[in-house]
């Protein structure tokens, strides 16, 4: 413990962003939106299968960045962790979204129910299962209405929790939410974790695994969520970084020592996800099983062999050597570059998930790939931006933020 | 044979970290090499306020972890493909995927055993004395004080003026660092501030 204690004078209104920093965000996410959506719109009228197999990249990409970083915050409460309480705000800023998945999800429900305008999930078409043996077996769990119940409920958890863990936090800044507002998250953190474990596990095989229905790996939950969780934290870290820069979180604020922390988390979670990836790709190689193997066959041929050593590359190698060394994770241009990186791994990483049973003989995306990501990325961007300009940059009366402040490694 | 004392040095107990790190501060600025800080818990900036450099274990652990994931390479290459080929599954002899978990496991172990040795070497842990612990100072910097020890082999020691500048820095408590019998284990003696490379975390 240090025996100094920083106070810091921060009012439960916000100090703006300086104009420059924030309008550039906002006007990023906005042009983004506009030209996703246009892609979107005209994609729909040229080709409504790729638009249909684009959705579900972008669907699952904004799905993962945003119900990675609830389970960033639920963990801070779970673990009544004190150093993250001054970053806890931005990871708050993109949980709040958890509502945009649930409407993100309804076109999901229409690629179920509909697969002869979408052709997105092979086992919701009965000519199809009624040729195979296994899909036939199959059915009582992938069918079109328990699809819908379980994508509902998983939605329905996440927009919940969402609300609960950033309304109270917002409402512990005004004095709204009483004494016990801590001890009432502290309280919710484990059955959300509990909830979010299945909830996500079950959610990647709907949504990632089903897309090629034949196709089976006992690890794939699992995948989803290091991939998840490695996402949220460089999208929180990147924040961070951001609000910094840009004054609203003062330097006196957030610190290396949290930075570092940050830092170590991305590095630690891009590990996890290699030791993880590596054990699916592993333990199927030496099986060598073919109901298992075909799917990596896919990938490793018809362009698509490139495309999977981006991932390992994007996900894991480039991470690894930029923030091996303890400098790196406390210098700001290293630090933001191995973010973006781990992010553009996650939306290269669900690529690769999800079209090479689109299109197996075509790896590049085209401009229809692309809409529906943009204007979904756009659309959270815009959202983010907007909760952190009416919000303060730090739980300003959470009981934990003097000794949070007072960080040390 | 006679008992003979020697003058090994110059202590300086405080009561609170922060008095501490005040003097480490100005010790480091008067140009100490040979002196170092023993404290009960470990103290936030104390390295920073002694001017300690970047810990060298990093390097020392990846360089032995590179030589575990050569070893491990070359000897499961070298046995599966060279001195007791089996085939398996129809498996190339050398499959790099089956060649991973090893790999990684003789990174981490090379890695762990150097940073073990490292450490060890670096704190010269296999000293089986020191003045100090003749001094009964250790027996209050374990519980609750604070010592700035100025080794008598710096360039800069000298009794009086070494305990003038831990008084000018704030320390009520200066006591001597007296050697009784030693001479040639003393003079072969490394620094007791040897540990700086390894106490960094």
């Amino acid at each position: 413990m240090n025996g100094a204690r920083q106070t810091v004078t921060v009012g439960p209104c916000p100090v703006p962003l300086p104009a420059g920093g924030d309008v550039r965000m906002r006007l990023g996410s906005a042009a983004m939106l506009a030209a996703g959506a246009l892609l979107t719109a005209a994609g729909a009228a040229s080709d409504l299968h790729r638009v249909a197999a684009a959705w579900m990249w972008g669907f699952t990409f904004v799905w993962t960045i945003v119900v990675g970083a609830l389970f960033f915050v639920a963990v801070q409460h779970l673990t009544a962790s004190v150093w993250s309480a001054v970053v806890r705000r931005v990871a708050e800023a993109v949980a709040s979204h958890a509502w945009l998945v649930a409407v993100l999800f309804v076109p999901v429900v229409a690629f179920a129910w509909m697969p002869h305008a979408f052709h997105v999930f092979p086992w919701a078409d009965p000519g199809h299962v009624a040729g195979s043996e296994a899909l036939a077996g199959k059915a009582p769990y992938l069918n079109p209405l328990f699809f819908t119940i379980r994508g509902v409920a998983f939605v329905a958890i996440w927009a919940a929790y969402g609300r609960f863990f950033v309304g109270t936090s917002l409402a512990q800044d005004t004095g709204r939410a009483g004494a016990d507002a801590t001890v009432r998250m502290r309280r919710a953190a484990p059955v959300f974790v509990l909830l979010f474990a299945v909830s996500v596990t079950f959610g990647a095989i709907d949504w990632l695994m089903s897309l090629d229905p034949h196709w089976f790996s006992t690890i794939f939950g699992v995948y989803a969520f290091a991939g998840m969780f490695v996402t949220a934290l460089a999208v929180v870290t990147l924040g961070v970084l951001d609000l910094r820069a840009t004054g609203r979180l003062g330097s006196g604020v957030v610190r290396d020592d949290h930075v570092w922390s940050l830092g170590a988390l991305v590095f630690g979670m891009s590990c996890f996800w290699a030791y993880i990836a590596f054990s699916q790709f592993m333990l199927i190689w030496y099986g060598n099983l073919p109901e298992e193997t075909a799917w990596f066959q896919v990938r490793f041929a018809g362009g698509w062999e490139a495309v999977t050593v981006a991932v390992a590359f994007l996900r894991f190698v480039l991470p690894f050597l930029l923030l091996i060394a303890r400098p790196a994770k406390t210098s700001v241009p290293v630090l933001a570059t191995a973010c973006a990186i781990v992010i553009a791994g996650q939306a290269l990483d669900l690529y690769w998930l999800v079209m090479p049973g689109a299109h197996p003989d075509r790896a590049l995306p085209g401009w229809i790939e692309m809409g529906p990501i943009l204007a979904m990325t756009g659309a959270l961007g815009l959202g983010v931006w907007r909760f952190l300009n009416r919000n303060p940059a730090i739980p300003v009366r959470d009981p934990l933020l003097d000794r949070s402040l007072a960080h040390h490694l | 044979m006679a008992e003979r004392t020697r003058l090994a040095g110059v202590v300086g107990l405080f009561d609170d970290e922060d008095s501490l790190l005040a003097a480490a501060r100005r010790v480091r600025e008067a140009g100490w090499r040979r002196w170092d800080c023993h404290v009960p818990h470990p103290v936030h900036g104390l390295s920073g306020a002694m001017g300690l450099p970047p810990s060298r274990m990093g390097w020392i652990a990846i360089g032995a972890g590179a030589v575990g994931v050569a070893s491990a390479l070359l000897m499961q290459w070298w046995m599966s493909a060279v001195d007791y080929p089996v085939l398996i599954g129809g498996k190339p002899l050398a499959s790099w995927p089956a060649f991973v978990p090893i790999t990684f496991e003789l990174f981490v172990l090379f890695a762990a055993f150097a940073i073990t040795g490292g450490l060890v070497r670096m704190c010269r842990l296999w000293r089986w004395h020191h003045p100090l612990h003749d001094s009964g100072v250790m027996a209050e910097v374990s519980s609750s004080r604070f010592a700035i020890v100025l080794d008598a082999r710096d360039d800069r020691f000298e009794r009086d003026g070494s305990r003038l500048l831990l008084e000018e820095a704030g320390c009520t408590d200066v006591r001597d660092l007296v050697e009784e019998d030693g001479g040639e284990d003393a003079a072969a003696a490394p620094a007791p501030n040897g540990a700086r490379d390894g106490g960094h975390p």
